[in-house]
């Protein structure tokens, strides 16, 4: 099971290219897709699902391109995408019979599936009632069932907790956690705590461009010992952003917690503290500069 | 002073988000093209015989005529979205929460209809000034003669279609498709009325104001003009029409008092559609079935435990799936459009559909023939209006696209699907039919039900809108089987002569359909 990206690039427009020049090879596990707001994950996310064609370069999957032959993909293919819509005069299980059919799952196979995916994303209760009185969070877990449907080998996930509470956010990290195993699991977000808990490898991309890859333990090597906190009064905290990549602040009674990425210490009373992927996202990505 | 600044930013950035889409280039392009075919007279306006001098007060009133004809009709489906685009982009969300009230939102939607079809209006008076220059027969340009027709009717007719196009957004029940199919009855029950009332407070076309002045002087000058009023297409008779001179409509204080009064209906129409505007409140979003159970939480969920501590994770085991599939089931799909075809009527539409199939099954064999398969095939044209354009309109393109073969399924299933419910709804005529045998009747029915879901189909690929199908299979039912026009007759319900055509049609369009799924497949 391969999943091959090689010299990727989509262009809108005459000008504008959502992605150019990306190369990744991946095999089984999570992969954790991070990035700032436009950076082009969706646009990688949508090649990859088979919903819109690359400008240049290929994807292959074990060895066919997806381009001449999306169907060999589409087979095997989970998705979800950020934004998507419901028949809102359908029910839950009537839409993921309706999503069985056209994925080409036999009936009975799909009643077991569905029994077991609505289960699983805690909609059981509400398994009758039509779509459209769902609130958001109810219809992302419909998608989220749906892309589960035909026990896709290749589990494309874009933004996918958008729009849940705390607790169905951790059941999805869950999910996510135990279903890696023999399939390729793309999670594409911009919250690196969903990353965090369940990447095995994680992909960092800005402006269309692949900008790290390596296993979370890796990345988090990268910074040990460039990560300080101390306390410093509210007033100090605007000259600090000017010259230092300040990725949290905590408010406490002696002035602001403030952790901070640099090489040397910043401060005197700055100490060092273990880096977290938090920590790591942002100094690449502001090493590659803002986002588009 | 600020209240106009608003209705200026209302109407303004309204009416530029729309003139900068796509479509309404196309919209220009077809209403450029209207001015040709009239100044090249493939259409024009004939009064038994005879017409005018093309002269300023001929080519204005002709013009505007023609343009209050066909906008009050196309123009209310094009305006007819102003609310609902704020609905689905979400704008309408964020204005809910500003100040603005319930009044001045809808008078600043009323002026950006208006000024969308005021643009058309503009275009079909320089396309009279460019006949009256070419066609030679008056060199004298009276700018009043040759503009008063549109300011002083076509203007205020529009103004209402506007309004009434407003109207129909606020309430619920009118906003959709439904909406869609009333508005053409109403307007054509209100154009007839207008005309054969024969007063001119009554005629907020215009038209006949129009008439009357125009066959006023073609009978001074032919007093054996019978009073024909017509617009055709057809070719000119031999040698072309007799000319008159009309110099253009006598505008007494009572026909501007009562085009005055058309305005004051308007504006009140406006403020009407406030008292039903809901501010974007999902309250008031119409749902077609109620929700029974309100105890739940808002997720549904019953019960959430207070701390997400509190939840143990259990692994889960999905059960595995063979590999065998995709293993397509026709069948098992076709059964799914059909559920997603029919899912989400009130139970008397069924009961109605029901009671037209027993209708025609039982009823004289010509009563069925002429009055009730019409019906039959008219409705449900809601539930063919949503083939081809409903992954679109539920945004569920990115799912439905990204599944195995697509194109080689899932679209043969839909189309499928709305052909069946046809030949359900003809079945009784069908049985009649064949009863009597009449071969060729029964051919026409089902030319007719191959015909209605490939047209629905194409119409919602291409345009990726259920409007477009409801505006022109009402048009086409309406011309055809109902007023037995032969050539558009797709049901056979006056001549069962033209099958072959309809069937043919229907091949061809599923093939453009089939052509513009693609095209959607491949971005």
């Amino acid at each position: 099971m391969k999943l091959t990206i090689d010299h990727l690039g989509k262009q809108y427009g005459r000008h504008f290219w959502g992605l150019r020049d990306f190369d990744l090879e991946l095999g089984p596990g999570v992969i954790g897709l991070l990035g700032p707001n436009g950076a082009g994950k969706s646009t990688l996310m949508r090649m990859l699902a088979t919903i819109t064609r690359p400008t240049e370069g290929f994807i292959q999957w074990n060895g066919v391109d997806i381009a001449g032959s999306p169907n060999t993909l589409r087979a095997v293919l989970g998705y979800l995408p950020q934004d998507f819509g419901v028949y809102p005069n359908l029910s839950a299980v009537e839409f993921l019979e309706y999503m069985a059919a056209i994925k080409g799952i036999g009936a009975r196979a799909a009643r077991r599936r569905i029994d077991e995916l609505l289960q699983v994303v805690n909609l059981a209760d509400a398994a009758k009632r039509p779509l459209g009185g769902y609130s958001g969070g109810m219809k992302q877990r419909v998608g989220i069932a749906q892309a589960l449907l035909n026990d896709p080998q290749l589990l494309i996930v874009d933004e996918p907790t958008v729009g849940l509470d705390p607790e169905e956010r951790v059941r999805f990290r869950n999910l996510l956690s135990d279903l890696a195993g023999e399939r390729i699991i793309i999670l594409s977000t911009h919250i690196v705590s969903d990353v965090e808990a369940t990447a095995t490898e994680i992909v960092v991309i800005n402006k269309g461009r692949k900008i790290q890859q390596a296993a979370p333990e890796q990345l988090l090597k990268l910074l040990e010992g460039q990560v300080w906190q101390w306390i410093v009064p509210s007033p100090d905290l605007p000259a600090l952003k000017q010259t230092h990549i300040v990725s949290s602040t905590l408010r406490r009674s002696e002035g602001l917690l403030v952790r901070v990425v640099s090489e040397s210490a910043p401060a005197a009373a700055a100490q060092a503290v273990v880096p977290n992927l938090e920590d790591v996202y942002l100094h690449l990505v502001s090493q590659n500069g803002v986002g588009q | 002073m600020n209240n106009l600044r608003i209705l200026y930013h209302m109407a303004r950035a309204d009416f530029l988000e729309r003139v900068r889409r796509y479509s309404f280039l196309l919209v220009l392009a077809a209403t450029g093209y209207l001015g040709f075919a009239i100044n090249r007279g493939d259409l024009y306006l004939e009064l038994d015989g005879y017409r005018g001098v093309l002269n300023s007060a001929w080519v204005g009133g002709m013009m505007a005529a023609s343009s209050v004809l066909l906008l009050t009709l196309f123009g209310f489906y094009l305006v007819k979205n102003t609310i609902e685009r704020d609905r689905e982009t979400g704008v309408g969300q964020i204005i809910a929460t500003t100040p603005i009230s319930r009044p001045m939102y809808l008078l600043g939607k009323w002026l950006s209809n208006t000024a969308v079809l005021l643009t058309l209006i503009i275009i079909l008076a320089l396309a009279a000034l460019v006949m009256q220059l070419l066609g030679g027969e008056s060199s004298r340009l009276d700018s009043w003669a040759l503009l008063a027709p549109f300011l002083l009717l076509a203007l205020p007719a529009m103004l209402l279609v506007a309004a009434i196009a407003l109207f129909f957004e606020t309430i619920s029940w009118l906003r959709g498709g439904a909406g869609n199919v009333i508005y053409f009855f109403v307007w054509l029950f209100a154009l007839i009325s207008a005309l054969e009332s024969k007063v001119f407070w009554f005629d907020w076309t215009g038209l006949w104001i129009t008439w009357q002045s125009m066959a006023e002087a073609l009978t001074k000058v032919y007093p054996g003009y019978s009073g024909g009023f017509n617009f055709t297409e057809q070719a000119l008779p031999a040698g072309g029409l007799l000319t008159f001179e009309w110099m253009g409509i006598h505008w007494t204080p009572e026909i501007l008092l009562s085009r005055f009064i058309w305005l004051i209906v308007t504006v009140v129409l406006v403020l009407v559609s406030s008292l039903f505007f809901r501010r974007f409140d999902p309250a008031f979003e119409k749902i077609r079935k109620p929700q029974k159970s309100t105890s739940q939480t808002l997720d549904g969920m019953g019960e959430v435990p207070t701390s997400i501590q509190h939840t143990e994770h259990q692994p889960v085991q999905l059960s595995v799936l063979a590999r065998d599939w995709p293993r397509f089931s026709f069948l098992q799909l076709l059964a799914a459009e059909i559920r997603l075809l029919l899912k989400g009527w009130p139970w008397w539409w069924y009961l109605v559909a029901l009671g037209l199939v027993l209708g025609t099954l039982f009823s004289p064999l010509e009563t069925t023939r002429a009055e009730l398969l019409p019906f039959a095939w008219l409705w449900p044209i809601l539930l063919w209006s949503s083939l081809g354009c409903r992954e679109t309109h539920h945004n569920t393109r990115q799912i439905v696209f990204s599944t195995p073969h697509p194109l080689r399924w899932q679209l043969p299933s839909a189309w499928l699907a709305g052909f069946l419910f046809a030949a359900l709804m003809g079945a009784g005529a069908a049985v009649r039919f064949l009863l009597a045998g009449e071969t060729l009747s029964l051919f026409s029915l089902l030319a007719g039900a191959l015909f209605i879901p490939s047209l629905a189909l194409v119409l919602g690929v291409w345009i990726g809108s259920s409007k477009p199908f409801e505006v022109i299979y009402m048009m086409l039912w309406y011309i055809g089987p109902f007023q037995k026009t032969a050539a558009l007759d797709f049901m056979g319900t006056s001549t069962a002569t033209s099958w072959p055509m309809f069937a043919g049609l229907a091949v061809v369009l599923f093939i453009i359909a089939v052509v513009g799924r693609q095209r959607q497949l491949a971005d």
